[in-house]
C-alpha cells in the first residue's frame, strides 16, 4: 500500500477544530470508564445493569452533541464540514440501530428523526418565506412551494405541510380540505400514546382506507400541478409515486425510511430487513451506489465488523470505529454479532476486536504527535492506550515502547518534567530512571551541573552522582568557583545514596564555615573554625568518603585551622593518624602501580612541583602540631 | 470563606493553550479581555472578549498574533493594552492591543544574541519591575538577562553569569531585587544594579527539599513575602528580608504545581493549580486575629475544579473572576465570593 497518503489522511490530529473535537471525545471516554469502574467496585445490586447501558446511551449522545456542535462552530466552507456531516449521519444511525432500539421496538420516529435531521428542510422553507417577506399571497408561485410541502410530507413532518399549504389561495376548496382534515387526523404513534400497537394498527388500516376513498372519489383536477394527488398517493403508500420521486429523496435509504413510514409504520428491525431484500427502493439508485450507500445498508444489516472497516476506510482513521466498538461493547451489543455466537470463544473475540480499534487510533494519534512533539496529544493516546489490557500487547507495553523513543535531545525541561511524570504516573519507573539518567548527561555534557544534579537526586542514581559529584570539585579547585560547591547547599537528607554527593555537601559546610563565615565578632568567628575543624576531621576519618585523589588537597586545609588552634590533643593525634593513613595509601597504591588510583588532582598550579610542596606541608604541619601540643599543655 | 458562586463553565479551545492572563491595570480592576498564548498545534497570542451580560460563558475572539517563534512560556500584562509574551525559542515580544480596531500589534521584539544553540534559551519566566523600565528574563540554561524597556536599541543584557543550573522563575521585589527560582529548590535574591558583583545577596531554599521550584508569586502588599510552588507540590512562602525557615503550607498537591498566585485582595489566600489538574484555595486566614507569623495560622484548602483531571496550565485572577486552561483543550471560567 502507499504510504503517503495514508501519513496524509492523519491530517485530522493536527487541524485545530479536529483537536477540539478529539479533546472533547477524550474527555467523554474518559469519563465514561472512569464512572464505569465507580460502579463495578460498588455492585452490589443487580440494577446496576441498567445503569450501565444509561451510562453508555448517554456518553454516545454527548459524542454526537460534540460533533453537532462542531458543526455549527466552523463555517460552511471548511472542508471539514462535509466530513462532520458525514460522521453525523452514520453515527446517528448507529445509535438508532445498535444502542436505542430493541428487536421488536418500533423504529418509525427515530428514523424519521434521523431522516429530518441529515436531510434537513428548514432552510429552504426559511429561504421560501424570505423572498416572499412582505406578500405570502404570492408564496404559493414559488417553484419550490410544492416540492417543499411533498418533502414534508416525506420526511413525516404533516404540520409543517399543513402550515404551507395553507398559504395557497384555494385552501377552501373542498379538495383542501379534504387533504388537510386527512393530515390532521393521520395517528401517531409514540411511545407516550395511549394507543396499544394492536389500536395504533387497526387506527392506521382505517386511516389509510380513508385515503384510498380520497383518491378514488375527489377531484384533483382544480389544482394544476397535481401535488395534491402527489402527496395523496404518498399518504397511501403507493410504490410507483415513490419510485416516481426519486430526486426528491436523493438517496435510496431516505426513500425506504419515507415508503416505511407510509406502508408499515409499525416496523421493526426484521420487517426493515424483509423490505431491504426485497431491494425496490435500492434498484431505482442502483447506478449511483458509492461507499456510503453501502456502509449505510451494513448498518440496516447489523454488520458490525464491516460497518467499522469501511467507516475506517471512509474516513481513514480509527476515531469513529474506536468509539462506537468501544460504546458498543460496554454496553454489552458486541456479542450480537452473528459470526461471534457461532464462535467458541466468541467473548474473547469481541474483546479484542474493540480494543484493536482503541490501540489502532491511539497508534494515529501518536504518529502524528510524532512530527510536532506535542505532549497534550501524546497523553490523549494514553488515555485511550490504558484502557486495553485483553490483547497479547498491552497498551501499557505500547506507551513504554513510544515514551522510549521520544526524543530527549530537543526537549526542553519543563517538558522533560512532564514526560518524566507521566511515565511516573503511568508506573513505568525504569522508564523515569531512564529518562532521568539521559536528562543528567544532558545537563551534564552541558556544563549545567546544578541541572544534573536536580535530575540525579530525583532518580538517585548512585553512579552517576559519584562521578558528577567528582566533577564539581574537580572544578570547584581549579575555579574557586563558590557557586560548584554552593549547588549542593539545599540537599541533605535526599543525598544519602552516594557518597560522593555527602562529601561535597559536608566539604561545602566545612568550606563555608572556615573561609566564609562572615560573623566579624572574634569568638563566634573561632566557634566557627572549631566546628570546621571537628567537621574536616570527622570527614578524614571515614574511611573511603573522600576520594583517593581528593585526599591530599583536603589535608592541605589542616595547616590554615591549626594556625587558629582549634584542634585538642586527640584531635591532633588523630591528624597524625590520618596523615599516617595517607602515605600508607599512597605506598601502597606505587607498589601496585593501580595508576588510574594513583591520579591525585593537583594543588595549585605553580611551578613548585607536588613533592616539593607536600614537603613544605609535612614541616608545616609537624612544627605546627608540636606549637600546638606545647601551647595546649600550657593551657592546661 | 470563599464559595463558589456557580459551578465552573467551560469551553473547548481548538488549540492547547500554555498561559492565559487577563488584560488588566491590576489583578482588582475588572476586566472582560483577556489573552491565551499557545502552546502546542499553534504558536501564537490570541485576545478574547467576554460579555459580561451573557448568561453562558462564550468569550468571542476578537484577534490573533501571527505565528511565534516557539511556543508560549509566560505571558504578562503591562497594563490593559500592553502584554508581554516569552517563547520556548528565547524571544520576548512587545504587544500592544488596540482597542479601537481590535488589533494586537507587535512594537519590540527581542532575541537574544546566540539564538542558533537551540534549545539552550528556553524563557521558562520573566517580569518586569513597577516602572516598566526593565523586564528580567531567566533562561533553561542558567543565564539572568535583562532589557531595558525605554532604550532605543534592542540589546539583551545578560549577567555575566551562569547559575549552572535551570532558572525556572523570576520576579521584582523591588525596583532593582529580583528573585530567582532555580532546580535545585533555592530561590535567590539579586541586585539587579550591582552586575559586577557575582555573588546574590542571599540565599533562601529548605532543608532537606530540593526539588526544583516550579513558579513563584508576590504578596499583593508585602513585597517580601514570595510564594514557591515545587515540582514535589510544596507550596511554601519565603519572608525574603531573612533566612528563616519558610512556612510550608501543605503536602496536598500530590503533582507538581504549575503556577501560584496570591489572592488580589485577601492576602491570606491563595490558589495554585497543578499537574493533576486541581485547582487549590488555600485558606491561611487568622480568622480576625492580626497575626504577622505565618506559622501560627492553621490551613485550609479546597479543591475548586474537582470535575478536571487533566493538568491545568495556567490561571488568572481578575477581581472575582478566575480563568484556567487545562492541557485538554479546556478553558474554565469561575466565580467566586468573598463571604465576609
Amino acid at each position: 500500500m502507499n504510504q503517503i497518503p495514508e501519513l496524509q489522511n492523519y491530517k485530522i490530529f493536527n487541524d485545530p477544530s479536529w483537536r477540539r473535537v478529539i479533546s472533547q471525545f477524550r474527555e467523554i471516554f474518559n469519563d465514561l470508564h472512569l464512572n464505569l469502574e465507580k460502579n463495578s467496585i460498588q455492585e452490589t445490586i443487580k440494577p446496576e445493569n441498567v445503569n450501565l447501558s444509561d451510562l453508555c446511551s448517554e456518553a454516545n449522545q454527548k459524542y454526537i452533541n460534540i460533533i453537532d456542535n462542531e458543526l455549527k462552530l466552523i463555517d460552511s466552507k471548511s472542508e471539514n464540514q462535509e466530513h462532520f456531516r458525514l460522521l453525523l449521519k452514520v453515527w446517528k444511525l448507529c445509535q438508532i440501530i445498535f444502542i436505542k432500539s430493541s428487536p421488536s421496538g418500533i423504529l418509525l420516529n427515530d428514523l424519521q428523526e434521523w431522516y429530518r435531521s441529515t436531510n434537513n428542510i428548514d432552510p429552504m422553507i426559511q429561504d421560501l418565506f424570505s423572498n416572499y417577506n412582505h406578500n405570502v399571497d404570492n408564496l404559493h408561485t414559488d417553484q419550490n412551494y410544492w416540492l417543499l410541502i411533498i418533502m414534508a410530507v416525506a420526511q413525516g413532518r404533516i404540520d409543517t405541510a399543513r402550515h404551507l399549504m395553507s398559504f395557497h389561495p384555494s385552501k377552501n376548496s373542498p379538495v383542501f380540505r379534504s387533504m388537510d382534515e386527512i393530515l390532521r387526523t393521520m395517528p401517531n404513534f409514540s411511545s407516550n400514546s395511549h394507543l396499544t400497537l394492536f389500536e395504533f394498527k387497526a387506527k392506521w388500516e382505517y386511516w389509510q382506507k380513508r385515503c384510498i376513498q380520497i383518491l378514488t372519489n375527489e377531484n384533483f383536477q382544480i389544482e394544476e400541478t397535481g401535488s395534491l394527488e402527489i402527496i395523496c398517493k404518498l399518504l397511501c403508500a403507493d410504490e410507483n409515486t415513490f419510485l416516481e420521486l426519486k430526486p426528491i429523496f436523493n438517496s435510496w435509504y431516505y426513500m425506504l425510511i419515507s415508503y416505511l413510514s407510509y406502508a408499515n409504520p409499525s416496523f421493526n428491525i426484521s420487517d426493515l430487513h424483509i423490505h431491504l431484500d426485497s431491494g425496490i427502493c435500492m434498484k431505482v439508485f442502483e447506478n449511483e451506489l458509492d461507499e456510503f450507500d453501502a456502509i449505510i445498508l451494513k448498518i440496516f444489516d447489523f454488520d458490525v465488523d464491516v460497518i467499522v472497516n469501511d467507516c475506517v476506510r471512509l474516513f481513514s482513521n480509527n476515531f469513529f470505529s474506536a468509539h462506537l466498538l468501544d460504546i458498543l461493547f460496554l454496553n454489552g451489543k458486541l456479542q450480537m454479532n452473528k459470526n461471534d455466537l457461532t464462535m467458541f470463544k466468541s467473548d474473547k473475540n469481541s474483546i479484542a476486536i474493540h480494543e484493536e480499534h482503541l490501540i489502532e487510533y491511539a497508534v494515529q494519534i501518536l504518529s502524528a504527535a510524532w512530527s510536532n512533539s506535542s505532549l497534550s496529544l501524546n497523553q490523549t493516546a494514553f488515555d485511550y492506550l490504558l484502557k486495553c489490557s485483553n490483547l497479547d500487547r498491552t497498551g501499557l507495553e505500547l506507551i513504554e515502547t513510544y515514551l522510549e523513543k521520544i526524543s530527549l535531545t530537543n526537549l526542553s525541561e519543563s517538558n522533560a518534567n512532564k514526560v518524566f511524570y507521566l511515565a511516573f504516573q503511568n508506573g513505568l519507573h525504569d522508564l523515569a530512571f531512564s529518562i532521568g539518567r539521559v536528562m543528567q548527561m544532558r545537563a551534564f555534557k552541558r556544563g549545567m551541573y546544578g541541572t544534573a544534579l536536580s535530575w540525579n537526586v530525583r532518580i538517585k542514581d548512585c553512579s552517576f552522582g559519584n562521578y558528577l559529584a567528582e566533577k564539581i570539585i574537580e572544578d570547584f579547585f581549579k575555579s574557586k568557583d563558590l557557586k560548584l560547591l554552593e549547588l549542593t547547599e539545599s540537599l541533605t537528607k535526599e543525598i544519602i545514596y552516594c557518597d560522593r554527593l555527602i562529601f561535597l555537601s559536608k566539604y561545602r559546610e566545612f568550606y563555608k564555615l572556615a573561609y566564609y563565615s562572615n560573623k566579624t565578632d572574634m569568638s563566634t568567628k573561632l566557634d566557627n573554625f572549631k566546628q570546621a575543624g571537628t567537621l574536616l576531621l570527622q570527614l578524614l576519618e571515614v574511611q573511603n568518603l573522600i576520594p583517593f585523589k581528593f585526599r591530599k588537597r583536603v589535608l592541605f586545609h589542616i595547616p590554615d585551622l591549626i594556625q587558629e588552634n582549634v584542634f585538642n590533643e586527640d584531635q591532633l593525634f588523630a591528624i597524625l593518624r590520618i596523615i599516617q593513613n595517607y602515605e600508607n595509601k599512597k605506598d601502597f597504591l606505587t607498589k601496585n602501580e593501580l595508576k588510574n588510583e594513583q591520579d591525585e588532582i593537583e594543588i595549585d598550579n605553580d611551578d613548585v612541583s607536588e613533592e616539593m610542596k607536600w614537603k613544605f606541608f609535612y614541616e608545616k604541619i609537624s612544627q605546627m602540631i608540636a606549637e600546638n601540643f606545647v601551647k595546649n599543655k600550657i593551657e592546661l | 470563606m470563599y464559595e463558589n458562586l456557580n459551578k465552573p463553565e467551560q469551553i473547548y479551545l481548538n488549540f492547547n493553550a500554555s498561559k492565559v492572563r487577563w488584560l488588566s491595570n491590576s489583578k482588582v480592576m475588572p476586566t472582560n479581555l483577556f489573552c491565551i498564548g499557545s502552546g502546542e498545534n499553534l504558536q501564537n497570542v490570541s485576545v478574547w472578549k467576554m460579555d459580561q451580560n451573557q448568561v453562558d460563558f462564550e468569550p468571542q475572539l476578537l484577534c490573533e498574533s501571527d505565528s511565534l517563534d516557539g511556543m508560549v512560556t509566560e505571558i504578562k500584562a503591562k497594563n490593559s493594552e500592553e502584554i508581554f509574551v516569552s517563547t520556548s525559542n528565547g524571544s520576548v515580544y512587545h504587544f500592544k492591543y488596540s482597542h479601537f480596531d481590535q488589533k494586537l500589534s507587535l512594537i519590540t521584539k527581542w532575541s537574544s544574541a546566540e539564538s542558533h544553540t537551540e534549545n539552550l534559551n528556553f524563557i521558562n519566566s520573566f517580569d518586569f519591575n513597577s516602572d516598566c523600565d526593565e523586564l528580567c528574563y531567566v533562561t533553561e540554561n542558567g543565564t539572568i538577562n535583562f532589557i531595558r524597556l525605554h532604550s532605543q536599541t534592542n540589546n539583551v543584557n545578560t549577567l555575566d553569569y551562569n547559575e549552572l543550573c535551570s532558572l525556572n522563575s523570576v520576579l521584582y521585589l523591588k525596583q532593582f531585587e529580583i528573585a530567582v527560582g532555580d532546580s535545585l529548590g533555592r530561590v535567590k535574591i539579586w541586585d539587579a544594579r550591582s552586575r559586577d558583583n557575582k555573588k546574590s545577596s542571599l540565599t533562601l531554599y529548605l532543608e532537606g527539599e530540593s526539588s526544583p521550584i516550579v513558579c513563584m508569586a508576590n504578596h499583593p502588599n508585602q513585597q517580601h513575602m514570595v510564594a514557591c510552588g515545587n515540582l514535589n507540590g510544596i507550596l511554601s512562602i519565603y519572608d525574603v528580608r531573612s533566612n528563616k525557615r519558610p512556612f510550608i503550607m501543605s503536602h496536598n498537591h500530590s503533582e507538581p504545581i504549575m503556577e501560584v498566585c496570591f489572592h488580589p485582595f485577601s492576602s491570606d489566600n491563595l490558589i495554585s493549580c497543578s499537574f493533576d489538574g486541581s485547582l487549590w484555595f488555600w485558606n491561611a486566614s487568622s480568622k480576625g486575629d492580626l497575626k504577622t507569623n505565618w506559622e501560627d495560622r492553621t490551613v485550609n484548602a479546597k479543591n475548586y475544579l474537582e470535575s478536571n483531571r487533566y493538568t491545568l496550565n495556567s490561571f488568572d485572577i481578575n477581581n472575582d473572576q478566575l480563568l484556567a486552561v487545562n492541557n485538554n483543550f479546556c478553558l474554565y471560567k469561575l466565580r467566586y465570593q468573598n463571604l465576609f
